[in-house]
């Protein structure tokens, strides 16, 4: 899985191809945010439009990730997710503890930052 | 949450079939579902994607299979059967470990459940897969799907 990151104001943007699940996947994405994090970075958008799928490895990444993050202000978004990465999270009672946006500029927005670049 | 009673099925009576062996390393479970799956929706003629979800459900027995029935040990191995039919599909897949009691985990969908970064593969099996079925202990787990029901 490749994930591109960006900055907007103090919101932090993680673009994830490919499938997340177990394995390097799951490793180098907790390795990232848990740098965020260290760094004070606690505002995080995850865009999963072309995340195929995501099994329980990642969405517990993702569930300790929106943990850490409230502990310290934060938050952490979901961004365009696909029809089954949607019933999965519905599958484990994800779907309504999670915010989700149509698009990166609405997550952003949501955490009160203007000056957002369209995606 | 319960699995099915034990399995009316024979994975030996379905047509097409295949048997793997995974070395009990994380990494080898992903490519391994993809092979999987590719030849469920060829040997079930499935058009609709549907066997993605089969999929899912594979990555989670395996990934359980791995990490508790082989302690992430690479020099031990779980072995997958995989027996297809037109519009259905069964699964074995067994592990060396000492078992465990699946009525004993619990529900991934309590407050607790729902903020642990875990706990959540057997509930996601039965949600996806028609029946699923723990045999010897908890080490080897049946599961059956037909394909465009989910």
């Amino acid at each position: 899985m490749d994930i591109s990151t960006r900055r907007v104001g103090q919101v932090d943007i993680l673009k994830l191809r490919g499938t997340f699940r177990l394995g390097d996947a799951v490793d180098q994405f907790r390795s990232q945010t848990e740098q965020l994090l260290n760094d004070g970075y606690t505002q995080l958008v995850i865009n999963l439009a072309e995340v195929p799928m995501m099994d329980s490895s990642a969405i517990g990444t993702i569930v300790r990730l929106m943990t850490s993050a409230k502990q310290h202000g934060g938050g952490v978004k979901l961004v365009a997710p696909s029809k089954m990465v949607l019933q999965t999270l519905k599958m484990v009672g994800l779907l309504n503890i999670f915010e989700v946006f149509d698009s990166e500029g609405q997550a952003v927005e949501s955490y009160g930052e203007a000056n957002f670049a369209a995606s | 949450m319960n699995a099915t009673p034990k399995p009316a099925f024979d994975i030996l009576e379905f047509p097409a079939q295949r048997e793997y062996r995974l070395r009990g390393d994380p990494e080898g479970i992903g490519p391994l579902v993809d092979q999987i799956t590719a030849f469920i929706a060829e040997a079930t003629g499935t058009t609709d994607g549907s066997e993605q979800f089969i999929g899912l459900a594979l990555q989670e027995a395996l990934a359980n299979a791995v990490i508790h029935g082989c302690g992430n040990d690479p020099a031990k191995s779980v072995h997958c059967l995989v027996g297809c039919r037109p519009g259905e599909t069964a699964i074995v897949v067994r592990d060396p470990g000492p078992g465990f009691d699946y009525r004993l985990l619990g529900s991934p969908l309590t407050r607790e459940g729902l903020a642990s970064d875990h706990g959540r593969g057997v509930h996601m099996m039965l949600q996806i897969m028609d029946e699923i079925h723990y045999e010897n202990h908890g080490t080897e787990l049946h599961m059956r799907k037909k394909l465009g029901s989910f």
